[in-house]
C-alpha cells in the first residue's frame, strides 16, 4: 500500500485499542484521567496528559476508521463518520447538522480550515462573560503551539475554481478576501477531506495527538457511548459507557465502566451537555445545554460559464470577512463567506430542489460554484442560541429556533453571495430555497432575494459548527465551567471542547478548540501533578 | 413541476384551486393526521410490519410509497426502473444506519403514508402509490411542500433530502451529474481495516 496506515502499524506494535462492540461481558477499565470524546478537544487533551505521565483512557462513541478505510466514497463516509449517519437535525428538523462521530471526531471529516479565534470574539468573552486568561495576547502562544503541532499554514497552492469564484467576485467588488490556513502536511489537493483523508495529509487528531497519546500508553476505547458519570458528594468516580453495535446504531447491552480520578468531557456541544444532563450533575442555575450556537449557514449556487469541478481540489482555500464585523460586534449579525466541496451526494442534500429542478441542478454540477455564509450567532440579545434536550431514549437533540434577527442575516448573506457570484461572472445564481429560481442578473437576484419568503423547510439552513452549551467563565450563575474548563460544582470534572465557548466563534472553530484545549489540559496536568487544590 | 397554465401563477407550480380544496382535506386534517394519528398508531403499540425480504428497514408496504418518492423527487434523472430500485435499496440501507430516534420518526411517517386508515387523509392520495402518474406524485409533493402545516413541510423537506442524497451518492447517477469520481483510485482505494 502506498500510504501507510498509522493504526494498522500502531495496533500491530501494541497500541491499546479496544472495540467495545466485540465485548462479550461487562468490563471495567481504570485510568488517572478518562476523556470522553476524541475530537479537537479530547484528542488534544489526551496527548498533553499522556505526555505528562498520566494514565489516559479515551472513550469514543463512533468507530475507528483510518486511511485504509477512507476511500473517497461519500456513501460509506456519511454512514460511518458522522453523527446519526449524517441525519442529525435540529429538533424541528429545519437545520441539518454535520458533526463528526468516529475516532478523531469532527477533525477526521472537517475541511481543514484553521483560524485563530478572532480578536473581537475573545474580547467579547472577556468583557461580557468574565472569562479569564483568554485575551488575544494570552491565547497567542497557545494558538502558535497548536499551529506548530498540527502544521497549520496558509495554503500556498492556487485555489480550486470553486474557491476562485469567491476570490474573483470579491476582487471585482473591492471586498476583502484572504487565503485560508489549513492543518495539512503533504496535501495531495484531492478535495475529499469530508470523507476522511486517504493520504493522512490532514493533521487531524486521528493522525497526530491520538497516536501521540497511544504511543505513551494511553488506551482507546471505541464504539462506546458515555452514558453517564458516576458521582457522589461533588466528586466523579467514573464513566459508565454503553458498548455500541458495529454500526453504532444501538447499544449491545454490555457496559464498560471507566474508573478515573479525573474525568474530562470532550464530546462537543450537544453530546457533552447531554452527558451532564443524563448524569444529573448539579446545575443550580439551569445553564447546561443552553446558549448552544450553530453558525447557521445559507447557501447560493452559481452556474458558471466555465467548468468548476468543485468536487476536486482543497475544499476551502479562500474566505472573506468583509461582512463579519462591519456592523460592529453586537449589531445585525455578521458573517464569514467560504465555499463547500461539491461531491454529488453532499451537493444534492443542499439545494432545496426536487423533481425537474433538482435534476437540472445536478446535471450542471461540473459548472457549479456554491458559496456559503457562517452567521456569527450569540453576540446579540436576539441571538441566544438553542437548547439541548434529552429525548425519552436518552439521546440528545438541539432545539434551535430561527427568528427575525437570524433571517435578516440569512437574507443579507444571500444578497452578498449572489452579488459576488455575478461579479465573478456567474450566468445564473440561485439561493438554496424551494421558491427561488435561477436569477439571471444581479439586479434580478437583488429584487428576488429581497422578496423571498424565508422560512423553515423552504430555506436550506446548514450547520457544521456546534458551539457552546457548557460556557466557561468565572460567574457561576452564567457558566458551567471556570475559565480553565473545571466544573464549578464538581471537584474532578472538566469540560474541554467547543461547548465551553460563550458564543459562536465567527470562523471555523477547530483551531479555537485546539488552543483552548491546550491551555486547559496543560493547566490540568499541572493541577493533577500537585496536591489537589480545593477551589472556592 | 407541473407544466399546466395555472401552475405558473403560483410559486412551486401548484394549482391554487386544488390548493384550497385540498387544504381542507389534507392540510388541516392531514397535518393533524400526521401528528395525532401517527402518535395513535405508535401508542396503540401496533407491532411493526415485518421487513421486506432482503431489506434492512423497509416493509413490503413501504416500497410502493418509496418508489413513488423517487419518481417524484428524482424525476427524469431516473434512467430505468432497475436503477430506481437501486435507489430504493440504498435508501433502505442508509435508513437502517440512522439513529433509533430518526428511524422511529421515519417509520411513523411511512406508516401514516401507507396505512389504509391514514394514507388518504394525510397525503391526499387515494389510489395505490404504484398507480400514480408522475404528475400525481408531483401534486402530492407540492401539497406537502406548500402546506400551511409545518409537519407536512417538515416531512417533505426531510424526504427530499434523504431521497436525493441516496440517489446522487450512487455511481449509477454519476452519468447524470457528470461527476468523474474520485482521483488516483488505483493508489488510494485500499482494503479497509475494519477494526
Amino acid at each position: 500500500m502506498a500510504i501507510k496506515d498509522l493504526f494498522a502499524e500502531g495496533v500491530a506494535s501494541g497500541w491499546k485499542v479496544h472495540n467495545a462492540s466485540r465485548f462479550e461481558k461487562d468490563t471495567t477499565l481504570e485510568a488517572d484521567v478518562a476523556i470522553v470524546g476524541t475530537g479537537a478537544g479530547g484528542g488534544t487533551t489526551a496527548e498533553i496528559l499522556a505526555m505528562a505521565g498520566f494514565r489516559v483512557v479515551m472513550i469514543e462513541e463512533g468507530p475507528l476508521k483510518s486511511s485504509n478505510d477512507f476511500n473517497m466514497d461519500e456513501r460509506e463516509a456519511y454512514a460511518t463518520l458522522y453523527q446519526e449517519a449524517v441525519g442529525r437535525l435540529s429538533k424541528d428538523e429545519a437545520i441539518t447538522i454535520l458533526q463528526g462521530r468516529s475516532v478523531g471526531g469532527s477533525t477526521t471529516i472537517n475541511w481543514t480550515s484553521s483560524f485563530r479565534t478572532p480578536e473581537p470574539t475573545l474580547d467579547y468573552w472577556t468583557s461580557e462573560f468574565g472569562v479569564k486568561g483568554t485575551s488575544v495576547n494570552e491565547m497567542a502562544p497557545w494558538f502558535a503551539d497548536r499551529e506548530e503541532r498540527l502544521n497549520v499554514h496558509i495554503w500556498e497552492i492556487p485555489p480550486n475554481a470553486n474557491n476562485s469564484v469567491l476570490q474573483k467576485g470579491c476582487d471585482a467588488l473591492g471586498y476583502e478576501w484572504k487565503m485560508i490556513p489549513r492543518n495539512i502536511s503533504g496535501c495531495w489537493n484531492l478535495g475529499y477531506c469530508g470523507t476522511g483523508c486517504p493520504t493522512n495529509a490532514k493533521q487531524s487528531m486521528l493522525v497526530t495527538t491520538i497516536p501521540g497519546a497511544l504511543q505513551r500508553n494511553a488506551e482507546l476505547l471505541f464504539l462506546a457511548r458515555a452514558h453517564y458519570l458516576r458521582h457522589k458528594n461533588g466528586k466523579v468516580s467514573g464513566v459508565v459507557c454503553q458498548a455500541m453495535d458495529e454500526t453504532c446504531v444501538k447499544p449491545t447491552g454490555k457496559t464498560i465502566t471507566v474508573k478515573a480520578k479525573h474525568v474530562v468531557l470532550s464530546g462537543g456541544s450537544i453530546n457533552s451537555p447531554a452527558v451532564l444532563m443524563r448524569s444529573a450533575i448539579p446545575d443550580p442555575y439551569n445553564i447546561v445545554g443552553k446558549r448552544t450556537f450553530l453558525h447557521p449557514v445559507p447557501m447560493t449556487t452559481a452556474i458558471m460559464p466555465e467548468k468548476i469541478d468543485g468536487y476536486h481540489g482543497a475544499p476551502q482555500s479562500v474566505h472573506s470577512d468583509h461582512f463579519q464585523w462591519k456592523d460592529g460586534v453586537t449589531g445585525p449579525i455578521g458573517y464569514k463567506l467560504e465555499v463547500p466541496p461539491l461531491q454529488p451526494k453532499l451537493a444534492a442534500a443542499l439545494f432545496r430542489a426536487r423533481s425537474e429542478d433538482l435534476a437540472d441542478n445536478m446535471s450542471k454540477l461540473p459548472y457549479m460554484n456554491v458559496t456559503l455564509a457562517l452567521l456569527r450567532d450569540g453576540f446579540h440579545e436576539q441571538s441566544q442560541g438553542g437548547r439541548v434536550e434529552i429525548r425519552n431514549d436518552g439521546s440528545p437533540v438541539l432545539d434551535y429556533r430561527m427568528n427575525e434577527y437570524l433571517w435578516d442575516g440569512m437574507r443579507r448573506a444571500m444578497l452578498s453571495m449572489a452579488e459576488i457570484q455575478f461579479a465573478a461572472g456567474a450566468s445564473t445564481v440561485r439561493p438554496h430555497h424551494y421558491g427561488a429560481p435561477h436569477y439571471k442578473s444581479w439586479k434580478e437576484a437583488k429584487a428576488g432575494i429581497s422578496d423571498l419568503n424565508l422560512r423553515e423547510y423552504d430555506t436550506l439552513i446548514g450547520c457544521a459548527h456546534v458551539m457552546g452549551g457548557c460556557p466557561m467563565g468565572e460567574d457561576q450563575k452564567r457558566s458551567v465551567v471556570n475559565s480553565l474548563g473545571e466544573h464549578h460544582q464538581m471537584d474532578n470534572l472538566s469540560v474541554i471542547d467547543g461547548s465551553v465557548f460563550p458564543t459562536s466563534i465567527g470562523a471555523n472553530p477547530q483551531l479555537s478548540v485546539y488552543g483552548q484545549a491546550a491551555r486547559m489540559a496543560t493547566n490540568l496536568a499541572e493541577r493533577l501533578g500537585s496536591p489537589v487544590i480545593t477551589r472556592t | 413541476m407541473n407544466k399546466n397554465t395555472s401552475a405558473e401563477k403560483s410559486p412551486g407550480g401548484f394549482n391554487p384551486a386544488l390548493n384550497r380544496r385540498t387544504f381542507l382535506k389534507t392540510g388541516l386534517v392531514g397535518g393533524a393526521i400526521l401528528s395525532t394519528a401517527g402518535a395513535a398508531l405508535s401508542l396503540a403499540g401496533s407491532t411493526p410490519a415485518p421487513k421486506a425480504s432482503g431489506y434492512l428497514f423497509f416493509a413490503d408496504t413501504d416500497i410502493p410509497f418509496i418508489r413513488a418518492l423517487f419518481r417524484g423527487i428524482i424525476g427524469n434523472a431516473i434512467p430505468s426502473e432497475e436503477i430506481l430500485m437501486l435507489g430504493v435499496r440504498d435508501l433502505d440501507k442508509h435508513s437502517a444506519k440512522l439513529s433509533p430516534e430518526l428511524q422511529k420518526i421515519l417509520r411513523l411517517l411511512f406508516d401514516v403514508a401507507t396505512m389504509p386508515l391514514t394514507k388518504g387523509l394525510a397525503t391526499g392520495v387515494w389510489k395505490d402509490w404504484d398507480n400514480l402518474t408522475t404528475e400525481e406524485v408531483y401534486a402530492f409533493l407540492n401539497r406537502w411542500q406548500h402546506s400551511r402545516l409545518y409537519l407536512n413541510r417538515m416531512a417533505h423537506a426531510s424526504l427530499v433530502q434523504l431521497t436525493s442524497m441516496s440517489w446522487y451518492g450512487m455511481p449509477e447517477s454519476f452519468e447524470h451529474s457528470d461527476y468523474p469520481g474520485a482521483p488516483y483510485t488505483s493508489v488510494l482505494i485500499t482494503k479497509p481495516n475494519n477494526y
